[in-house]
């Protein structure tokens, strides 16, 4: 298992590294002067190439790949163009509002999804299982950030529960921090937690079709009790999976709904940075939004592990 | 009074054509101590026959007739009650152990599940008692491989600790769906060699289903012949198989691998399928295939007959 763990872990930082080359070399081919767009339009020539000279655009590209990848490592993420401050610490207080953010939505995505697949797989033939899929079909079919615009209207504006966006700082008040993102978070889990639900259903459909079912039957289990401790472990692989690739769209989603919240998270900054060109900063966003995916998949890999004690012994 | 007793047992199937009837007016018992084989073609209803008695065919299949443990029909109770009875009273052994244990839970756990859900026994002692019975099915260093996965035992030790399960909470009978059938030769004598000893050292009674007219004669008490969902002849195993009396079962009983054949040459019990259970004839189930069939064979469905002490057929020429 040990071993196991390692080659994956090795794949991540390959994996990892491979997108930064890829994230470089994107932006680097991307039309847009960065000192032109700090100076403005009217700037003179002399100035701009002084600007150029100081943030180091006039160095090889190679040499200013190394450099950037061997400042991360030693925490220095370079200086913001436009905000002219440490990138580090720019991205990390965005981190600590988005990253709860996904993390509340995969909570959300992960108990609806379990919760309603069992129940429609558990009533496949009954109508209340039928309904259940119509609704997913809606979840799937609403574009998140008119969802967003629906829950605003309603908890935030008619009922008052929520507010209908901004962010109170977490060292300030925690509570009302996590209340902020409560809305913000359901509306990006509709639409997984609907995909989830579904694929939950047939996974575990095709599960309860297969002999060891039927043995746990006539041990005296209930159906339910075959459901949850039989039938759902089995089907965990491909519902994992299917997590592991949401995981990348949830983190999409939540440039779009940082925007419809009006919450200070990264999809915010990476939005207004490239805006201004600041391209140090879409650099390093761009690097942590593939590094946050790869490792939800990484882990996803570790979770199958975990899932089917098959594949600890085979799969080297 | 019997064990299980089993009246006018009929299983109907929904079909695109009309309902049929896999398993069509069936009666039988089974005494305490008793074991009952039932033979027959593939497609005559065993195994629906089988999972009949276990309440455990699908939803949509309608069950008729009584199925009584100690003289309660087990068709009136309720999905709860007949969770309570199954795995604790009745239990069932598989034809396929390789696909019949979960592959993700340990043996141990599946083991322990009966135990936990049909007794008071706290954890450890169901632990205990899964041990004890890894040992009593013959698995080797059974307090260490209580925590291997079935991927890691072959088919043969699959099938013992399908086995240990269905006898862990010492049940009244066990319903074994050709528990040899997909082993190996040496596998199959080892395994029915087991079941037998654990049966006879209790008073278990058992179902034994099987295609193999050899573990019949050996281990059966009495044995009973189906044919397109209806019992054709039942009977004491060794009168039936000496003196059989309905075609079918000659037929079968020709149909038994000789020595003077090559090997793997094996005689079709009587020549012609079996009739799809749509097109399944008015009257004796076999009519179309039967050397001695005559018009009346065609006509009405021949009731069972007792023809020898406690050796019952149900054909019109007997
Ligand atoms: N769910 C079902 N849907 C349709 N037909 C079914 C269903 N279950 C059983 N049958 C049919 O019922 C008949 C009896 O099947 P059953 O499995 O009881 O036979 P069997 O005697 O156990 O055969 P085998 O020796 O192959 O195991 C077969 O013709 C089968 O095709
Ligand atoms: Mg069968």
């Amino acid at each position: 298992m040990l071993a196991q763990f390692t080659n994956k872990l090795i794949g991540f930082v390959l994996t990892m590294l491979a997108a930064a080359v890829l994230v470089f070399v994107v932006l680097e081919v991307l039309p847009g002067d960065p000192a032109l767009v700090m100076l403005g339009p009217d700037a003179q020539p002399d100035t701009l190439a002084a600007l150029r000279e100081q943030l180091g655009l006039n160095q090889p590209v190679v040499f200013r790949f190394l450099s950037w990848i061997a400042g991360m490592l030693w925490g220095d993420f370079g200086i913001s163009y436009a905000y002219n401050v440490p990138v580090l610490g720019l991205v990390a207080d965005r981190l600590a509002v988005t990253l709860p953010l996904a993390l509340m939505a995969i909570l959300i995505t992960v108990v609806l999804a379990l919760g309603l697949g069992v129940f429609a797989a558990a009533n496949s033939q009954r109508l209340r299982g039928q309904l259940v899929m119509a609704f997913t079909q809606f979840g799937i079919a609403i574009p998140s950030f008119w969802f967003g615009l629906l829950l605003i209207l309603l908890f935030a504006i008619h009922l008052g529960w929520f507010p209908a966006g901004g962010f109170p700082e977490w060292s300030k008040d925690p509570i009302a921090s996590l209340h902020a993102l409560v809305l913000p978070a359901c509306a990006l889990a509709l639409v997984q937690a609907a995909i989830l639900t579904r694929v939950t259903r047939s996974a575990l459909l095709e599960v309860l079709h297969e002999d060891f079912v039927r043995t746990a039957r006539a041990k005296g289990l209930t159906r339910r009790e075959v459901l949850w401790r039989h039938a759902l472990q089995n089907a965990l692989v491909p519902i994992a999976t299917v997590m592991g690739l949401q995981f990348a769209s949830l983190v999409a989603g939540t440039i779009v709904i940082e925007n419809v919240f009006a919450l200070p998270g990264l999809g915010r900054l990476i939005f207004l940075a490239v805006e201004q060109r600041d391209l140090v900063v879409v650099r390093v966003i761009v690097v942590l939004l593939v590094g946050m995916v790869i490792l939800m998949n990484y882990l996803v890999d570790i979770a199958y592990l975990f899932i089917d004690p098959r594949l600890r012994t085979r799969r080297a | 009074m019997a064990l299980l007793e089993v009246e006018h047992l009929t299983v109907s199937l929904p079909t695109s054509d009309g309902w049929v009837h896999p398993v069509d007016d069936v009666s039988f018992t089974v005494s305490r101590g008793e074991i009952l084989s039932i033979v027959g073609e593939s497609g005559c209803g065993k195994s629906t026959t089988a999972l009949a008695v276990m309440r455990l065919l699908a939803e949509n299949v309608r069950i008729a007739g009584q199925i009584r443990l100690d003289g309660a029909d087990l068709l009136q109770l309720s999905e709860a009650e007949m969770c309570a009875l199954r795995g604790n009273r009745i239990s069932m052994i598989f034809q396929e152990p390789m696909t019949a244990l979960n592959p993700v839970k340990t043996i141990g756990f599946q083991i322990m599940e009966p135990l936990l859900v049909h007794t008071s026994m706290s954890r450890t002692e169901a632990r205990e008692k899964a041990i004890d019975l890894l040992a009593r099915v013959g698995i080797d260093q059974p307090a260490r491989r209580i925590n291997a996965y079935p991927h890691q035992l072959s088919g043969g030790q699959r099938q013992r600790i399908v086995i240990a399960m269905a006898l862990a909470c010492e049940p009244d009978l066990i319903v074994a769906d050709e528990p040899t059938t997909a082993l190996d030769t040496t596998v199959q004598r080892q395994i029915l060699d087991l079941l037998l000893r654990l049966v006879s050292e209790t008073s278990i009674a058992l179902m034994l289903i099987t295609h193999n007219l050899a573990v019949v004669s050996e281990v059966a008490d009495r044995v009973m012949v189906m044919y397109g969902g209806r019992i054709t002849e039942t009977g004491p195993t060794s009168d039936v198989l000496a003196h059989p009396i309905h075609p079918y079962t000659k037929g079968l009983i020709g149909a038994l691998p000789r020595a003077d054949l090559p090997p793997g040459e094996r005689l079709v019990p009587i020549a012609g399928v079996v009739p799809r259970l749509v097109d399944m004839p008015s009257g004796c189930a076999l009519a179309d295939r039967c050397p001695a069939v005559i018009d009346a064979c065609r006509r009405a469905r021949p009731a069972e007959r007792m023809i020898r002490p406690a050796h019952q057929a149900a054909c019109i020429r007997a």
